[in-house]
């Protein structure tokens, strides 16, 4: 039994999933107004595919494979507008949320947040393909074969690609790496 | 030291928030939404065409001059409003084309093209280099009735390919890396302008342009290159759009030396073959699933998928292969595919059926492809789905 999404359900995705699906959208355009163009048209697409959506069946997974396929077809688009909007760096513009509530001391919080940075650029410098599994896994928390599901390649070249990523990050991470825990 | 999975959880973990006004804005424009909007089906101006008939103009390309915007009236209402790129087009070094091909559905203009150096307003630097030697290709695509309706926007893809160059190498990295296309939409025609890198050196061999609605931009399922004579073609069978153009471009403006360099640079960034490792065991068991069925127990342990659920298309073409191509909704997810298949290979030995199949996500169901062949020659396909 397949149960249709409703536009209530769809817009209950949008409370539940959206720092899910916003977060990708920001990881994978590096930028503040195409994740947000790019945020907004994976749910209007949503909307318009609403009868191919089972709410039942993990509708955060096919919301990311929509936001995916989108930005694949928008970025050569937007590759024109990087070159004539004043973009702001990934890095220098990310909300890094080291929660000001936590136990975190000042000297902590700070520590805290230049190794996030760190690793959010290495990240982002990978190869695409390797940068956009590795998301999926570690950002959104998804199994093997769902990513494999949504990139519409085997589950072991999913394995491969997490296999590549973690190694060039060791690379680019070694000061991280060699931190002692704490 | 720390774990690598330790530290990417962390660093990684959604901290973004969606501003409360870019939901306020979706939910807004979510109650103007249709399911399954349709693409725009062609309304071009019918006194553009009644003038085109009156005049008794019987070539294409006058026929297209007088039915679409002229290439640097496209770049004057595309988003950059490139002055410098409008005038190019009329340049010299512009080429006008106004060749019109026909593909699953499409009806696909190449309107113009030019190639040079400071064509753009905008510098365009990959990774920091600036690339001035550029080319750019103004295109009109009509949408009568597509094959396939796009699921998503922008479902055209523009990029060109040079004989004796693997496509699978040189289309992404070296033509197209990083470059930018736009698109106007006017009177149901969409118009397209697509820029490239590394193209006119190649000035002197045989380049093409593809136009494809194929799920990747170069794929072997729209075209077809062969690694021994490095020519490149269309798929025939291949149903959707696979425009091609030749590219005639001045083969004074090539820069073999430039080419030499540019073969050297690719082969050193070949990637590596990706390596597949041990398939998990739900997508295995679904593999071994459908090794067991056929035509006497599959309705017994497959549910057909209803025709109304189920987009497809099956052909067999000359040389004894079928073509099958469909997209079919299942109680969980869906599925799209297309293959070439050698009869002989799907139906070897005088046997009448081929099944096949298997589950993509482990959270969708098995689909199966019920191929059987008929007494008359052709090629039926039911599709099936089971837990």
């Amino acid at each position: 039994m397949v149960n249709h999404m409703t536009k209530t359900q769809l817009e209950n995705c949008i409370w539940e999933y959206g720092k899910d699906i916003y977060s990708f959208c920001r990881n994978i355009t590096s930028n503040l107004q195409e994740a947000d163009d790019l945020y907004q048209d994976t749910f209007l697409k949503a909307m318009e595919l609403i009868q191919q959506i089972d709410y039942e069946k993990n509708p955060k997974s096919y919301l990311l494979s929509i936001a995916l396929r989108l930005w694949k077809n928008k970025k050569r688009k937007y590759a024109w507008r990087n070159r004539i909007a004043n973009i702001l760096s990934l890095t220098d513009e990310l909300d890094l949320d080291i929660n000001e509530n936590s136990d975190f001391s000042p000297e902590d919080a700070f520590l805290k947040k230049e190794e996030t940075s760190l690793v959010r650029t290495a990240v982002d410098r990978l190869p695409e393909k390797l940068k956009i599994t590795t998301l999926l896994f570690y950002m959104e928390d998804l199994p093997v074969t769902q990513i494999a599901s949504i990139l519409k390649v085997p589950a072991g070249t999913v394995k491969s690609r997490l296999h590549q990523a973690r190694k060039l990050l060791e690379k680019e991470l070694e000061v991280v790496l060699n931190e002692k825990d704490g | 030291m720390k774990k690598m999975d330790d530290i990417l959880k962390q660093a990684l973990t959604p901290t973004d928030e969606p501003d409360f006004w870019l939901n306020q804005k979706i939910l807004l424009q979510a109650k103007e939404v249709s399911p399954m909007k349709k693409m725009n089906k062609k309304k071009f101006a019918t006194v553009a065409l009644s003038c085109a008939f009156a005049l008794g103009v019987s070539s294409v390309s006058i026929y297209a001059a007088w039915k679409y915007l002229t290439p640097d009236q496209v770049i004057m209402q595309a988003e950059t409003q490139d002055k410098q790129l409008a005038e190019a087009f009329s340049g010299e070094n512009a080429i006008y084309i106004n060749e019109t091909q026909s593909y699953g559905g499409y009806d696909v203009t190449l309107l113009g093209l030019t190639s040079g150096k400071n064509l753009s307003e905008h510098k365009f630097f990959l990774n920091d280099v600036l690339m001035d030697d550029r080319t750019f290709a103004v295109l009109a695509v009509e949408a009568n009735n597509p094959v396939f309706d796009p699921i998503y926007d922008n479902a055209v893809s523009v990029f060109p390919v040079v004989e004796g160059h693997d496509p699978e190498q040189y289309t992404t990295s070296v033509f197209i890396s990083g470059s930018g296309s736009q698109e106007i939409e006017q009177d149901g025609t969409l118009y397209i302008v697509a820029e490239f890198n590394n193209v006119e050196i190649f000035a002197d061999q045989k380049v093409h342009l593809c136009v494809s609605d194929d799920i990747m931009s170069y794929s072997e399922y729209s075209y077809i290159y062969d690694d021994a004579s490095g020519t490149i073609a269309r798929n025939e069978d291949y149903i959707g759009l696979n425009a091609l153009f030749s590219l005639p471009l001045d083969p004074s403006k090539a820069d073999p030396e430039a080419v030499k360099k540019l073969e050297a640079k690719t082969l050193e960034n070949k990637p590596a073959p990706e390596t597949d490792e041990k398939v998990p065991d739900e997508i295995q068991e679904g593999w071994d699933f459908v090794d067991q069925l056929t035509p006497e127990n599959i309705d017994k342990y497959a549910t057909p998928v209803p025709a109304e659920d189920v987009k497809q298309a099956v052909t067999l073409d000359g040389q004894g292969r079928v073509y099958a191509a469909f997209h079919a909704k299942l109680p969980k997810g869906s599925h799209s595919s297309r293959c070439t298949m050698p009869l002989e290979n799907a139906f070897p030995d005088g046997k009448n059926w081929h099944i096949t199949g298997g589950r993509i996500g482990f959270d969708e169901n098995i689909v199966i492809e019920y191929y059987q062949l008929n007494d008359d020659g052709t090629v039926t396909l039911q599709l099936y789905w089971a837990e």
